[in-house]
């Protein structure tokens, strides 16, 4: 019995091992890189934090970080208090037509984002918004608003209505039963969908080079256009930054919302 | 403290009657209970007082104001959940201040009434627990803490005794009953168990398919239940059809049961709870006062102080409850006669 155990368990460590592989050993490398001296990723490595203070003069990189960051924030804002509104708001009333809009949630997550943005770009300079800042924070919302409503719906199928009645039959107005009843349970969700939120936003790039002016575009554009011209190790060390700050992100955000899992 | 009336309440969920016309007083102080099968409206009826359901035709009264268009949360009611509804982020103290703090009284008083509550629940010294830390009839004793500190103008509760188990449940009965007498509130409340009903309410009123079939005081509907659903829904009860005649009812074999009314116009039943029967192996000798039943013994069911036995007779079968004592002296099976003073005899007129 322990000899087909132990085989099983070997194939599944080395399973386990090669996907953590391919996934992380590019980051690796290129986060090596970033401190590498050598332009060449020529061998060994002489450490060096050069390309991070390169980057830190490159007035156009910055900016665009700063855009990008903002423009997350924004969209974070934004998104989390509709899709959390649009979440109670299913979750307690009845009203024509439900069904329908809670199927229409979905499919935005599914198309492909290249599709959406071209037909956001469209519409927008049909319907008079253009391009602009506006208009990118406009289309991050519109993609990250199906996440935080999922996420936070999610949290609110293990809330008990009864609580929202026992707190009205107590003499609390709607207002005050989601502040100090209803929010209180659905928080962690609240928190998991903002992070949803923010990374949408932050690592978008197919709807913010369709939406920005060329003048004012977002980090990711900013490194696609720069690499274009030729690749620096600079892109490595922004890159390393934005993996880091994203990564931290998405680590907590599962620590808020354990996919379903906590109760 | 106030009355609760509610007059021609008539709510539909499409096709299916929720309430139909339902008329009903709520005495001042007294503890009123809804009893019903599931699907007869009673939650609905209750849910209706407290507002969160608006009748489609109909008017609710609290203490002589018409409250049809009065939110939940401007009513001035106290409601108690089945599942209790605690506030999970919130402790035992907060929990029953809630209402208090909605209504702005500054922390020294909340706290005052916090404490007085929890006396009166005999929870002292809980308040800073969580809900989660409580046993079931902790915090059913909180949850009913919280629905009367705000000092409402009735008390509703919905099923409040059915998640707990059978000794805790007759435990709180008693308390439930001192706390609404202490505190002296109107209280409406539901349930499905006629016991509870029984041992708890001044007054019961008993819904069916939406309508109010009947309402009065518990000994008074068990002992006079009038119809057939009040008599089998209240208690158990056995039914004798035949033709009134004079002096009795004629069964369809040829018994006649004495009627000691002075009208037998209109008899048509009789009901007979199975606890007024005895079963002897012989034949008494028929009066005039004791009715008189000829039939077999199918079986006895004991349980435990009491058994049931069921017998054969008049081309039906009908239940006689028998105490553990005179177990002994009925015999195991075959030809019994059972017999009841005629005076326990019921009348139904449906």
């Amino acid at each position: 019995m322990s000899q087909p155990r132990g085989i099983s368990r070997v194939l599944g460590r080395g399973y386990v091992g090669l996907v953590l592989f391919f996934l992380y050993a590019p980051i690796l490398v290129m986060a090596l890189m970033s401190f590498n001296a050598s332009e060449f990723y020529a061998f060994p490595l002489s450490f060096t934090l050069d390309w991070y203070r390169r980057l830190w003069g490159n007035a156009g990189i910055v900016a665009s970080a700063w855009r990008s960051l903002w423009i997350a924030v924004a969209t974070t804002a934004i998104a989390t208090v509709l899709g959390t509104a649009a979440a109670l708001a299913l979750f307690r009333y009845e009203f024509r037509g439900k069904r329908l809009l809670q199927a229409l949630l979905f499919p935005p997550i599914a198309i492909p984002w290249l599709i959406i943005g071209t037909a956001m770009l469209i519409f927008f300079f049909w319907v008079g918004i253009g391009r602009g800042t506006p208009a990118v924070i406009l289309g991050h919302v519109a993609l990250a608003l199906p996440y935080v409503i999922v996420v936070v719906a999610a949290r609110l199928q293990t809330f008990d209505p009864q609580l929202e009645e026992a707190a009205r039959s107590l003499g609390a107005g709607q207002w005050v039963v989601t502040r100090d009843v209803t929010l209180p349970w659905i928080a962690s969700g609240v928190v998991a969908g903002a992070l949803f939120a923010f990374a949408v936003s932050f690592d978008q790039f197919v709807v913010s080079y369709f939406l920005a002016q060329p003048g004012d575009a977002t980090l990711p554009v900013v490194i696609y256009t720069a690499i274009r011209k030729g690749f620096t190790p600079e892109i490595n060390a922004i890159s390393t930054i934005i993996i880091a700050v994203s990564m931290a992100v998405m680590l907590a955000a599962s620590r808020f919302f354990k996919f379903g899992g906590e109760r | 403290m106030s009355e609760v009336r509610v007059r021609n309440l008539s709510l539909a969920y499409g096709a299916t009657k929720a309430l139909d016309d339902v008329s009903l007083d709520f005495p001042d102080g007294q503890l009123f209970g809804l009893l019903g099968p599931s699907g007869s409206g009673k939650t609905t009826l209750l849910r209706c007082v407290a507002g969160f359901v608006f009748p489609d035709h109909g008017s609710v009264m609290i203490g002589g104001e018409s409250v049809e268009r009065v939110p939940v949360e401007k009513r001035e009611i106290g409601m108690m959940f089945q599942s209790y509804a605690l506030f999970p982020n919130m402790s035992v103290a907060d929990n029953i201040g809630f209402g208090l703090k909605v209504r702005h009284l500054d922390k020294p008083e909340i706290a005052r009434r916090v404490g007085e509550s929890l006396e009166l629940v005999h929870l002292e010294g809980l308040g800073d627990r969580r809900p989660h830390a409580l046993s079931g009839g902790q915090r059913q004793r909180v949850a009913l803490a919280r629905a009367i500190v705000t000092r409402p103008r009735v008390l509703l509760l919905d099923e409040p005794l059915s998640a707990l188990d059978k000794a805790l449940r007759s435990e709180m009965q008693v308390e439930l009953r001192r706390i609404q007498r202490e505190v002296g509130i109107t209280t409406i409340f539901v349930t499905h168990d006629q016991e509870e009903a029984l041992t708890l309410s001044d007054q019961i009123g008993i819904l069916r398919a939406g309508r109010l079939v009947r309402s009065g005081v518990p000994r008074n509907l068990y002992h006079v239940p009038q119809d057939r659903f009040t008599a089998s829904f209240l208690g158990e009860a056995n039914f004798f059809d035949g033709k009134a005649e004079q002096g009795g009812l004629r069964l369809a074999s040829g018994t006649l049961l004495p009627w000691p009314g002075q009208k037998v116009e209109g008899l048509g039943t009789l009901a007979v709870r199975p606890e007024e029967m005895t079963i002897s192996a012989a034949g008494p000798a028929e009066r005039n006062e004791t009715c008189a039943i000829r039939g077999e013994l199918v079986r006895i069911s004991f349980s435990g102080p009491t058994a049931l036995c069921l017998v054969r007779g008049e081309g039906q079968q009908f239940s006689v409850l028998v105490k553990n004592s005179e177990l002994t002296e009925i015999p195991v099976s075959g030809p019994v006669t059972v017999s009841w003073p005629a005076a326990r005899s019921m009348q139904i007129r449906d």
